[in-house]
Order: structure tokens, then sequence, then C-alpha cells
């Protein structure tokens, strides 16, 4: 008799030992893909079209329930299955993305990367880079054309770590290359004032543009754990201060959930699409969650 | 103050070890890398620096636990004068009342010397009055009251027994180790050379002094019997023999 797996999503650990982020996204994707039936009705691109009526024949899974009960009439949902909406891929390379003992969050969010380029290109969308710390260290235009996802993989995985995280120049780049709507992502630890990540991203919204912000943190700087007095370091401006494990406990802790907590209400009332994701959770259990909470307001 | 082991104070150099170990501690701390400081604040520092207060008490008393190790093993000691105890002061007026105190006006004398340290003392001195005879005898508590310490040296009456310095000098020790105090101590005696046990049984306590009052011995010769040569056979009761004494050359002409 065969044994159900206890857990069917993939363990970060497991990510990183596959080679080769093409692989990986696609191992993501089709795992959440799988896990959700192949609906059709999940990606960034799903905009809402039109209301068909019934005919005989029809997949009843696309029947509008709510309206059925309201109306008594069986009406379809009906999407733009592809559009000309580009997926704009922001990735944070400054060097605070390289804390983490086993899976840095700089990995994570490689992976994380690497599955929307390639959710997007499963929905022929165009899809686009950039790499930035204080200013952009790589861009590839958005594209939906042959190779383009080898092109935008090669750039995550080519993407090194840099310097301070600056969130102002390389946004003001970037509203010059934004030219149509889309969906742009944007990966970091926003280890910064929300106010002002909200304040510099915002703009991005103004041309029908949607903004979803993934930050991504190591369990360790939720809950540190340190054993006795220590002298911590900034990992981008080298600075140094002595904590005491007192410290980390009880007043970090409050501070960092304050944070967080800002960082999800500032991005709410801007209309932001914003979520947390830890190193230690399975990247495609996180991106399904995030994806259902997107279609549940779609 | 001095050692008695000196040798031993070289063991103050094992302080370099604990004091070496600190100090690769504190310059040894391997800094950890933290992606953001931004939620650390500098006062945290007061936390560290109490613990560094810490570390410096317990590298204090190692220090200290070291040091005081090897001055107890070199043995040190003081000098120091008995006044410097600190200790309360007892006047103890001790009046012999042995069988040859019967001699002449002897107890007289004693009682009228007795009666003069007793005078001589100041309104909160404490005093006590004994008696000596083969033991000795506490005739006052420790009193302030000079006419009870007066009647107390009129009561002296001489008895039948001789008096012993050895328990004098006994019951001496026994007072100070059980009181406490200083005392000093006024002996009023005909200063019977029967007295006198061992020199080790004189010993007094370090917080003892010991005064003399010497009554009637000035002018009477001290008379001891040496030898005496006889035949072991006496025949003729009426033969006489030679006696043969030593003493003060005034009572060689007698």
């Amino acid at each position: 008799m065969p044994v159900a797996p206890t857990n069917r999503f993939l363990d970060p650990w497991v990510l990183a030992g596959i080679s080769g982020l093409d692989l990986i996204a696609k191992t993501v994707v089709d795992g959440f893909l799988a896990g959700l039936h192949k609906s059709p009705d999940f990606g960034f691109s799903q905009e809402f079209a039109e209301y068909r009526a019934y005919s005989p024949g029809d997949d009843l899974r696309h029947v509008d329930w709510n309206v059925f009960a309201r109306t008594e009439r069986a009406y379809l949902k009906r999407y733009r299955g592809e559009t000309n909406t580009g997926v704009m891929v922001l990735l944070d390379a400054s060097a605070s993305m390289g804390f983490g003992a086993g899976v840095s969050k700089f990995h994570y969010a490689k992976f994380l990367a690497s599955a929307i380029v390639y959710l997007a290109h499963l929905q022929r969308d165009s899809a686009g880079l950039i790499v930035f710390d204080d200013d952009v260290r790589n861009f590839i235009r958005p594209s939906a054309r042959q190779g383009q996802l080898m092109r935008l993989l090669h750039g995550v995985d080519t993407a090194e770590l840099g310097k301070r995280t600056n969130f102002a120049r390389p946004f003001f780049e970037l509203q010059q290359f934004l030219k149509r709507r889309g969906v742009t992502v944007l990966i970091s630890d926003f280890f910064e004032d929300p106010e002002k990540v909200v304040e510099t991203v915002v703009p991005l919204r103004f041309r029908g543009n949607e903004l979803v912000l993934f930050q991504v943190l190591d369990p360790d700087e939720l809950e540190p754990k340190l054993g006795q007095a220590a002298l911590l370091v900034d990992m981008e401006t080298d600075d140094a201060i002595e904590t005491s494990p007192e410290y980390a406990r009880g007043e970090y802790r409050e501070k960092i959930q304050a944070h967080l907590e800002k960082m999800r209400t500032k991005s709410r009332e801007s209309g932001i699409d914003y979520f947390l994701l830890r190193t230690d959770r399975p990247l495609d259990e996180g991106l399904r969650e995030y994806l259902t909470i997107r279609q549940g307001r779609m | 103050m001095g050692f008695l082991s000196p040798w031993f104070l070289a063991g103050l150099a094992a302080v370099a070890l604990p004091l070496w170990l600190h100090l690769l501690r504190q310059y040894k701390r391997t800094p950890q890398a933290f992606s953001s400081l931004m939620f650390f604040e500098r006062r945290v520092q007061s936390s560290v620096r109490h613990r560094r207060l810490r570390y410096l008490a317990l590298l204090a008393m190692r220090l200290a636990l070291l040091i005081l190790l090897a001055l107890a093993f070199a043995n040190p000691f003081v000098n120091r004068t008995t006044g410097a105890t600190g200790r309360r002061k007892l006047t103890v007026i001790v009046v012999d009342r042995s069988f040859s105190m019967r001699a002449g006006n002897r107890m007289q004398e004693a009682k009228t010397q007795a009666q003069q340290v007793a005078a001589g003392l100041s309104g909160q001195d404490l005093a006590q009055v004994m008696a000596l005879d083969s033991h000795l005898e506490a005739l006052t508590q420790y009193e302030r009251d000079r006419g009870t310490l007066r009647a107390a040296i009129e009561s002296v009456a001489p008895s039948d027994l001789a008096s012993s310095y050895g328990e004098f000098a006994r019951a001496l020790r026994a007072m100070e180790q059980n009181s406490g105090m200083q005392l000093a101590v006024h002996l009023i005696s005909d200063m019977q050379q029967s007295s006198l046990p061992n020199f080790r049984d004189l010993q007094l306590g370090p917080h003892t002094s010991l005064a003399l009052h010497p009554v009637g011995a000035a002018k009477a010769p001290n008379w001891a019997v040496e030898s005496v040569a006889t035949a072991p056979h006496v025949y003729d009761p009426k033969q006489t023999r030679r006696l043969r004494s030593t003493g003060m050359q005034s009572a060689r002409k007698k």
C-alpha cells in the first residue's frame, strides 16, 4: 500500500540541491500548479473579460455560482487568457540579502524570481528582469520572444550580491522603462522604513501597473537566537553593535513585527500587494498561498 | 608585619594566568554578521556593560583568591601590643590570704595596698576583688562601685592553706579566655618561694598584665633547710649533730 507523502511541498534545502534555475523554476511552478489541478484561473495576467451565458456542454467549473445564486441564471466567467501584460521582476541584490545560514535570502529570492518568470513564460506573458542594489546592475527588457526565458534565468543566475539597498535610484530609472501596463514584482528584504519604501515604489502603480512586494526574510531575522551577548556587524554598512540575548528575544522581535505590520498596512493603503516569505518555508507552498489570495481578490 | 615563609610569595606570579585569559577573551570576540542593525539600538550596550562589569568583578575575585592563597602560604604575622586589641579593661585586685600572711601585720599591710590600688581606679573602671590561697576565689563581681570593692578587700581573712601561684596563673588564663577582656592584675602577697610551681605554669595570657605588690618580705630573711647530716643509727641521744643551712648573712650571725 503506497504511503502518502506527509508534505508534498518542496523544502528550500531540496531546491538548493537542484542545479540550474530552469529546473528549479519548473519544479516549483509545476509543483504548485499540480497542486491546484492546473486551474487556468491562476497566474499573474488573469483579467476578467466578460460573462457568457451557459450553454450545454460548457465546463461547469467555469460557472459563476454567485451570479447564479442572485439571478438563477448560469453564466460563465471568461478571462483574457493571454494579453500583452508584461511581468517585470525586480530582484534586490544588496549585501543584506546574503544573510542566512543554510539557504540564504538571496538564493531564495533567486528561486522565487525564476519561478515567477517561468510562470509568466507558461502564460506567454512578456517578462523582464532588473537586478539592483544601490544602482541597477542588470536589466533585461520585457519580452515574450523565443529564448527570453533562458535569458531571464541566466540573468537571475548570474546576479551577485552588491552593496547597500537604495530603492530610489533604480526605481527612478525603472519608471523610464515601464511604458506598458503590467505587473511589477519586487523581491527584497525591505530593511528600510516602510513609508519610504512605499513612497518610492508607489509611482509604478500610476500607469495601471500592478505592484507586488515579496518580502523575503530568514527565520533568524524574525527570531534571532543568541546564546550569549554578541557583536553584530551590519552586512551593508559594517557598523557594529553589541547586543544581548535578552534584547534579541524581547524588544527586537517586537520591533521587527511592528515593521512587518507597517509594511503590510502601508502597502494595503496604497493598493500594493504585499506578501512575506520565510526562507524556511517551501517556495511552492508560499507561491500557491499568494496566488490563492490574489485569485480571491479578482 | 612580616612573613614566616616569604618564598611562597613567588606564587603571586600565578595571577598572570587569569589576567592573560581575560585579555585573550576580551580581544578574541568574533563578530557575527547580521543583515541589518536597524532594529538594534545603542542603548542595549548598557546590558553588555553590566555583563562586562560582572566579568571584571569575577576577574578581580579570581585575582584576589590567588593573591590570598599566596599570602596565606607565606604565613604573614603582625606585631601588635596588647593595648591595641580594643578589649575592655578589667582590674583584678588579688589579695594573698595564705597561712604565711598571718605573720606580723602582713595581712593588714596587704589590705592597705589593695585599698590604694582600688582608690587609684577611675570612676568607669571595672574591677574585681579576689582572694588567693590554694585556689583563687572571687569576692565580688565586675564592679564599678568602690564601696563594694573596699568592703570585699576588708573582708579578706587569712586561711590555713598555702598559696599556689600555679593555680593563680591557671585561673587568670581561664578568666581572660572566658571574659574576653584585658586584665590588669594586681597581686598583693608576701611572695612565698614555696608557692612557686614550675616556670611553665606561671605563663599568663597575651591580654593579661601583672603588677606585684610584695608585703612584709623586705625585712625577713628567707630560710630554707638545705641538708641534714646524721648517722644512720643514733645510739646516744645526747650526742650533738651539726645542722647546715643557708640564708642571708644577717641570719647567719644570729
